[in-house]
């Protein structure tokens, strides 16, 4: 049993100490361990937290993103020392609340790879908060806050309240940078820890399920033709959303938005991430004439899909080489694959920047649905690079075995 | 399908997945250099890609035979001549499209990405 380390990040001043307090005031989260990032010499996030008896907060200091070898690692590492020999209450969450500078991609690989830490926590929700207020020229002006948008599992929509706030543009903003996450408008700063911090399931299978649904969101379950690909970034114009308000206290009210691809299907879609519409081999950033391209110039998604099951060998491969030549570019990647050698047992991939986490092999799978789909997350990365790199490496692996099994024949 | 005939088509599919490939890395590495049109520049019907840098080096894709195998591919550096002449003055092998597109990138010295790293495999997630 390892202990969920979620991440709260977003930009300066998007609300992220509201929401911490907001969430630590819900009891449903006693016995939580809060690591607070103050950037500056002078941090006050800290004491605008108020922390129960059962929750206690741990300072460091600097861009946690920068130095998160040292300070994160290390905090992690002493509380659990520290709750072990009874030095601390048995804490049973761990909520860090980034600088609003900070990189959250480098503190997700920081929690994935530390092998120390591997032992004790497991990786729990990435939450952004996002200004409704500002959030827009935010976006615009600052990548480090598009990038906090596009690893987030859940977007927190702060500040809809308030007046001059558009809740709805900078939802449909922040869905063409990360359809997939779900978001969460918070009204008079109240929230419930459930609606945000609840985990996807606690088996392979129920991480499978909530994987599907991810998908989906991106585009990964069409009713596709055959090798269809769907570009999931892109227009906001003709993007649905719909609010459903739930009244979870007197003072509590929560919207939950859902998102569908229609509109964006509807468009064709373009961006960093996509291929031109006519299928040509030109410069995709010359290919910006879309709104969408305008807005977020360097992040999107794209949903790779396959009918033909891949084979392991150009799996890897294919894996490797998306690493070493996108590097910090490729942000995330979730996916569940076909792998031939294991037809019944879909594998689940998920990774961030270059580091990945092992194929989990579901026992079997979420839907009808058979295809391989992987979503990438990444900044100026041309969907048809991705696309060609593995259908050459499968290709060439196919030639491989059908020479060796040449080879072996009598 | 004669076997020979799908054996055809799948290196034809190859072919052309290689040239968008090539293509699109420069593209992606930020390379000073273009992939020529194929249909002004190639003659040799194993040579499918050319890439020209902005400083003047000229390198080739060459498919290799099959009784070269493992050998699937070769990158070859040309000398340019005055015209439209060339020849190759060095050649490396590739068993995978992995080695050709690691050799062109550093060839064309395109710049890395920010933290470009090889894959590394963390720990699995476990169960809350």
């Amino acid at each position: 049993m390892t202990t969920p380390v979620s991440v709260i990040t977003g930009f300066l001043g998007s609300g992220k100490t509201t929401l911490l307090r907001s969430l630590l005031r819900d009891p449903a989260l006693g016995r939580t361990a809060v690591i607070i990032n103050e950037f500056g010499e002078i941090g006050i996030d800290h004491d605008l937290i108020e922390a129960s008896d059962e929750n206690f907060i741990e300072l460091t200091t600097g861009c946690l993103c920068c130095k998160v070898r040292s300070d994160l690692v290390m905090t992690l590492r002493d509380l659990a020392a520290r709750r072990a020999d009874g030095r601390l209450p048995a804490f049973e969450r761990v909520l860090i609340e980034t600088s609003g500078l900070a990189d959250p991609a480098a503190i997700l690989q920081a929690l994935m790879i530390d092998p120390d830490l591997a032992e004790v926590y497991s990786l729990g929700q990435v939450v952004t908060t996002a200004d409704t207020l500002l959030g827009l020229s935010t976006l615009d002006q600052h990548a480090q806050s598009v990038r906090q948008v596009a690893v987030a599992d859940r977007i927190v929509l702060t500040k809809s309240d308030m007046p001059g706030a558009d809740p709805d543009a900078v939802s449909a903003r922040v869905s063409a940078i990360n359809p997939g996450a779900e978001q969460i408008v918070v009204v008079q700063g109240e929230i419930l820890a459930e609606r945000v911090l609840r985990r996807q399931g606690t088996d392979a299978q129920a991480r499978g399920d909530a994987l599907s649904a991810w998908l989906r969101t991106h585009g990964g379950e069409e009713d596709g033709k055959s090798h269809a690909r769907e570009y999931a970034t892109g227009h906001t114009t003709g993007h649905t959303t719909e609010h459903t308000t739930e009244h979870t206290t007197e003072h509590t009210t929560e919207h939950t938005t859902e998102h569908t691809t229609e509109g964006e299907r509807e468009h064709g879609l373009a961006g960093p991430l996509a291929r031109p519409s006519d299928g040509s081999s030109t410069d995709l950033h010359a290919h910006a004439g879309s709104h969408a391209d305008l807005h977020d110039p360097h992040i999107g998604s794209y949903c790779l899909r396959r009918e033909a099951p891949i084979r392991a060998v150009a799996l890897a491969l294919f894996l490797q080489a998306l690493t070493e030549h996108c590097g910090a570019r490729l942000l995330r990647v979730k996916g569940i694959v076909h792998v031939a050698e294991a037809p019944d047992r879909p594998a689940v991939i998920h990774g961030v920047q270059h580091v990945f986490h092992p194929l989990q092999w579901l026992d079997r799978w979420p839907s009808d649905d058979r295809r391989s789909r992987i979503v990438f997350i990444g900044e100026a990365i041309p969907a048809r690079w991705i696309d060609a790199l593995l259908d050459v490496l499968d290709e060439e692996v196919e030639d491989e075995q059908q020479r060796q099994q040449a080879q072996a024949a009598p | 399908m004669p076997e020979h005939a799908s054996e055809h088509a799948t290196e034809q599919t190859t072919v052309d997945g290689m040239r968008v490939l090539l293509g699109e890395s420069l593209q992606l590495w930020r390379a000073a250099a273009t992939l020529l049109p194929s249909a002004s520049t190639i003659e040799d019907p194993d040579e499918i890609a050319r890439v020209l840098a902005e400083d003047g080096l000229l390198l080739s894709i060459r498919r290799a035979d099959h009784d070269q195998r493992p050998v699937r591919w070769w990158l070859c550096w040309h000398a340019q001549s005055p015209g439209c002449g060339s020849d190759v003055i060095r050649r490396k092998p590739c068993p995978s499209v992995i080695g050709v597109l690691r050799t062109l990138r550093e060839t064309l010295t395109a710049p890395a990405p920010a933290g470009g790293r090889g894959l590394r495999i963390a720990r699995g997630p476990q169960a809350e």
